[in-house]
């Protein structure tokens, strides 16, 4: 897990979910969340390489935000609560050092009573 | 500088308190309060406003093997209305390298003021979870957590 | 049961609760007992059930202490017995304070699920670092004390007089001016209803009037069982419906599963499920061990190996010759000006040695035992940490803390495996998920007892020194290179450290429990860390094992440079260390060190100082054909400060030869492939009897302001005494571990 390459993200919630319910939104993102404080064998400080934010939109509007730091575990994993009110797109965001940037959207289904 | 959280609404150390409302909690003041000095990454953030201890429901394992990945979970009570809700959640440690862990923020669009993610500790120590509400009011709450390995080391 | 059982198990021992209500509450144990038990007490042992409703109906008295109606004294320890006398030593101490008559203690262990419950009460589990009397001595002891105050008070009470009246001795409590006197056991529930006073504030008694602390009683674990093969281990529980499992992990560190075929097996004798247990180990899980066993050695499984698969021996080797010769270096302990001394040398003596990867292999292979249901969690763990165990089965079971909970089972050696490494418990609690309510108990084989170790670390050293004029040593270099443990076991002391590993200088460290016990002129010892593909673990004594043969080996090539003794030598840079002369001392007297030994025999002699205890050793021997080894007599003398029990003490000593001599001649892991080639005792062997030479045991108790360890720190003085021994008597120094290499062997 080094490097500029794709981190892998997943995005779960129940999808179709009934009107009024409270679905748990899980993100989760492959990453080493580098702290900054390792060395290598010789001494010499691993530079820091961490997923720092985490952005959730639904329908374009900013529902949920993380700013995340050292003391986050590797392959950062969040689960909020969110209320089904209407249909649309849950996206989230990461942002992190490296030039990382990663979207996932899934779409929130109302499902038929 | 507040070392010490004063309490309105005392209650002992420890995730998985039953819920209750928030007026006429004098009931619970016998039990004593933290008596635990608060990380100072904990009191600049909150800059002079008192911190109050509960309402912060925080639930961790009380021991792990190494700290590499511990799971979390914090909950705030609160009505989540436009009115009266929590605006931000921080997560503080008080022995790792770096005092700070990560920051939520929510809101009324949010049915629960709950949060669940995966931390890293580097020691046995105790995890602060401190809210901010819409009103500027400060609560926190924190629980100790045993790394069996910081037992073991040589 | 020969085992001790926790202290929540409820009513009766033959009831055995599988579902939700059970872990909550207190389980009982409810193993199958087709054996009797024995009296886990410092009588000899008989065959006696120990009863296990402890605290319904007979509550504590303080969290330390139950007094029975007969006045059995239950003493709780918290540490795990693994023959080292833990429990009797620590029970030891509490009885001392607790005035209670030896004959009449028993011992039991409160679960970590109790401990939780009590918030931590106990203190720690954890039995590794030779810590286990030495760091709890002061507050087990103020457990005792507690529990004596209460009762007396409950006497005093009882007869309306003051208490300072009042004191115990033996199980009674006593008023001095009437001769009135009551039973421990009679006063035992008025004590318990007492409030518990303050631990902290309470005087213990004066060392000079201890009468139990300082004797060699009787042990708690129960010898004659372990002699005559009666002792259950974790390995032989049966409980109730059980199925047992093997495992097979991927034999590349590093590798994982690509697939596995389970149709292949499933219709095997036996055989009730193949379980994927992790990203890197598959399972079979049948009725017998047996059964499983054939079938995973049937089974089909595909491994990404990795890069890994590419490593051998030789790769390690270059990694570390190159790190003896790097600039780059962690800097241990420096002293003046190693570098000067070396470059105004009037004679220079240079020496490299090397000393291997090696497994634990205790006689029990890795296993544990784990029952999972939806709504709670137990395993039964031979464990050197139930707290660990406890934190391995509360993530491996997805459930709460509340509802999960450890029974510590005896264990057939520990070393340093069992504590800190807690891969077969999550093993077995993950197998037992995927069966939820059968208890499942998982056994290693021995080959993957072999290769799936935590391994002693690799590492090489450079040795040089530099002499003036006059032969006066001017200056020592120290360079170690190989693989750090913490780097990948604590990360977080190595961050703090900037990198550097500070365990790798125990025995030669700047300060603390592990310093170096010479006073040299001009002094650097660094590390370059090379880390390998293979894991590392604690094996008994850690890094003083290869620090003492580095350094305590070339003590002797600079003493002969200096044209001293030897022993003069030691002395001569030791003169302000009065402990370490002592052993010295000790050691050279008992040997008769300054009258030449028999022709044909010669002598070595080794000293260091780790984990608080001062040690130094002597090695008489013979050598035939010039690599024949003959060893006639080993003297130890240790000094940890304070003893506690003085023949468990000299038995721990001559265990940590075995263990230590073993290493020397014999052991060794090796890489081929990126695997362990070492599988099992045919390749990695152990002295036997008839090889091992009588061990005398000189103790000392220097006193001091801290106690020193014991189960760790004699291990590493034997192998240098030997070697060094050896060349006295064939003029060769023998610098590589093991010595079986070099054609060099233990008659």
């Amino acid at each position: 897990m080094t490097g500029p390459v794709a981190h892998r993200a997943a995005l779960q919630f129940q999808s179709p979910a009934p009107q009024g319910s409270v679905v748990e939104v899980h993100a989760i993102i492959r990453h080493p969340m580098e702290s900054g404080f390792r060395r290598t064998e010789r001494g010499e400080l691993i530079a820091a390489n961490l997923v720092r934010r985490l952005v959730c939109r639904f329908n374009g509007k900013e529902v949920f935000r993380a700013d995340l730091h050292p003391g986050m575990g590797a392959d950062p994993s969040i689960r909020f609560p969110f209320r089904v009110e209407q249909a649309g797109d849950m996206e989230c965001e990461w942002l992190g050092d490296q030039g990382l940037t990663r979207t996932i959207k899934r779409a929130l289904v109302i499902s038929q009573p | 500088m507040q070392r010490r959280a004063f309490f309105k609404n005392a209650f002992a150390v420890g995730g998985g308190l039953s819920m209750w409302g928030y007026s006429g909690l004098a009931a619970l003041a016998s039990q004593a309060g933290p008596g635990r000095d608060i990380p100072q990454a904990v009191l600049s953030w909150a800059n002079g406003q008192p911190l109050q201890y509960g309402r912060v429901h925080l639930s961790l394992p009380p021991l792990v093997e190494n700290g590499f990945l511990v799971r979390m979970s914090v909950r705030v009570e609160s009505p989540m209305t436009k009115s009266d809700h929590v605006e931000e959640l921080r997560i503080f440690s008080e022995l790792n390298p770096s005092p700070f862990i990560a920051n939520f923020f929510l809101g009324p669009q949010l049915p629960e003021a709950r949060v669940e993610t995966r931390i890293r500790l580097a020691d046995s120590q105790a995890v602060w979870a401190v809210a901010r509400t819409n009103t500027g009011d400060f609560w926190c709450s924190y629980q100790q957590v045993i790394v069996t390995l910081a037992a073991c080391a040589g | 049961m020969k085992t001790l059982l926790s202290s929540n198990t409820v009513q009766s021992r033959r009831q055995f609760v599988v579902g939700a209500a059970s872990v909550g509450s207190g389980l009982a144990i409810g193993l199958e007992l087709p054996w009797g038990l024995p009296k886990l007490s410092a009588a000899p042992a008989t065959q006696q059930v120990l009863p296990a409703s402890l605290q319904s109906s007979h509550p504590e008295i303080g969290a330390w202490v139950v007094i029975e109606p007969d006045d059995r004294v239950i003493v709780r320890v918290v540490r795990s017995e693994m023959g080292q006398g833990t429990i009797t030593g620590l029970a030891q101490l509490v009885a001392e304070e607790l005035e209670c008559d030896w004959s009449k203690v028993q011992v039991e262990y409160p679960s970590p699920g109790e401990s939780l419950r009590r918030k931590d009460i106990w203190g720690s589990f954890s039995t590794g670092g030779s810590r286990g009397i030495r760091t709890s001595e002061d507050y087990v002891r103020r457990g005792g004390a507690v529990a004596r105050q209460m009762l007396v008070q409950a006497a005093a009470n009882q007869w309306s007089v003051p208490i300072a009246e009042c004191f115990a001795r033996t199980s009674f409590v006593m008023h001095r001016p009437s001769g009135r006197k009551a039973s421990f056991g009679s006063l035992a529930t008025q004590a318990a209803q007492l409030p518990v006073p303050d631990a902290k504030a309470i005087a213990l008694k004066d060392p000079k009037d201890w009468t139990i602390i300082g004797k060699s009683m009787n042990r708690l674990d129960s010898l004659a069982d372990k002699v005559t093969g009666a002792q259950i281990y974790a390995i032989d529980l049966k409980l109730p419906g059980m199925l047992t499992a093997t495992i097979r992990q991927c034999p590349v560190f590093g590798g994982t599963v690509k697939s596995f075929d389970a149709s292949a097996v499933s219709g095997m004798p036996g055989v009730k499920k193949v379980v994927q247990v992790d990203n890197r180990s598959v399972a079979v899980v049948a009725d017998t061990y047996w059964h499983a066993k054939k079938a995973i050695d049937k089974l089909p499984i595909a491994w990404n190996e990795g890069p890994n698969a590419k490593v051998q021996q030789a790769d390690i080797l270059k990694s570390l010759e190159e790190g003896l010769a790097n600039k780059q270096a962690f800097i241990g302990l420096q002293k003046g000006d190693a570098q000067s001394a070396l470059n105004a040398s009037k004679k220079t003596i240079e020496a490299s040695y090397f000393y291997p990867f090696l497994n634990h292999a205790p006689l029990e292979p890795m296993n544990a035992t784990a029952l999972w249901t939806s709504s709670s969690c137990k395993a039964w763990v031979p464990t050197q940490d139930g707290q660990a165990s406890m934190a391995a089965v509360i993530e491996a079971s997805g459930l709460p803390a509340a509802q999960c909970d450890v029974v510590k089972v005896n264990l057939g050696g520990g070393f340093g495996r069992r504590g800190a490494f807690q891969d077969f418990t999550t093993q077995a609690v993950l197998v037992a998920k995927q069966m939820p309510g059968t208890p499942v108990k998982l056994i290693w084989s021995r080959e993957e007892d072999m290769t799936q170790g935590r391994y002693h670390p690799i590492m090489m050293a450079k040795m040089k020194a530099s002499f003036n004029e006059n032969k006066e040593l001017t200056g020592i270099q120290m360079r170690l290179s190989g693989q750090s443990i913490l780097a990948a076991v604590r990360p977080a002391i190595v961050e703090k450290s900037k990198g550097m590993d500070p365990l790798v200088f125990q025995g030669v460290a700047k300060d603390g429990e592990h310093a170096i016990s010479y006073d040299f002129p001009n002094i650097v010892i660094d590390h370059a860390m090379r880390n390998t593909h293979v894991p590392p673990g604690f094996w008994r004594g850690v890094n003083i094992n290869q620090n003492a043969i580095f350094m305590e080996c070339f003590v002797d090539e600079m003493a002969e440079v200096a044209g001293m003794d030897p022993l003069e030598f030691r002395r001569k840079y030791s003169a302000n260390r009065p402990r370490t002369l002592a052993v010295l001392n000790a050691v050279a007297e008992r040997m008769n060190w300054s009258s030449k030994p028999k022709a044909g025999v010669f002598r070595g002699i080794a000293q260091q100082f780790s984990f608080g205890s001062y040690v130094a050793a002597g090695c008489e021997l013979s050598v035939t054909g010039g690599n024949k080894i003959k060893i006639h007599r080993i003297v130890a003398a240790t000094d940890p400060g304070y003893a506690v029990n003085p023949a468990q003490i000299e038995r721990q000593v001559s265990g940590s030869f075995v263990y230590g001599l073993s290493a020397l001649f014999e052991q060794e892991c090796t890489v081929k492939d990126g695997r362990i080639v070492q599988t099992n005792f045919d390749s990695f062997g152990s002295v036997r009897l008839a090889q091992m030479p009588p061990v005398e045991t000189i103790l000392l108790q220097g006193g001091g302001p801290s106690w020193g360890g014991v189960g760790e720190p004699t291990i590493a003085v034997a192998a240098p005494a030997v070697l060094n021994a050896f060349y006295q008597a064939t003029g060769r120094r023998l610098r590589t571990v093991p010595l079986k290499n070099l054609g060099v062997t233990l008659v």
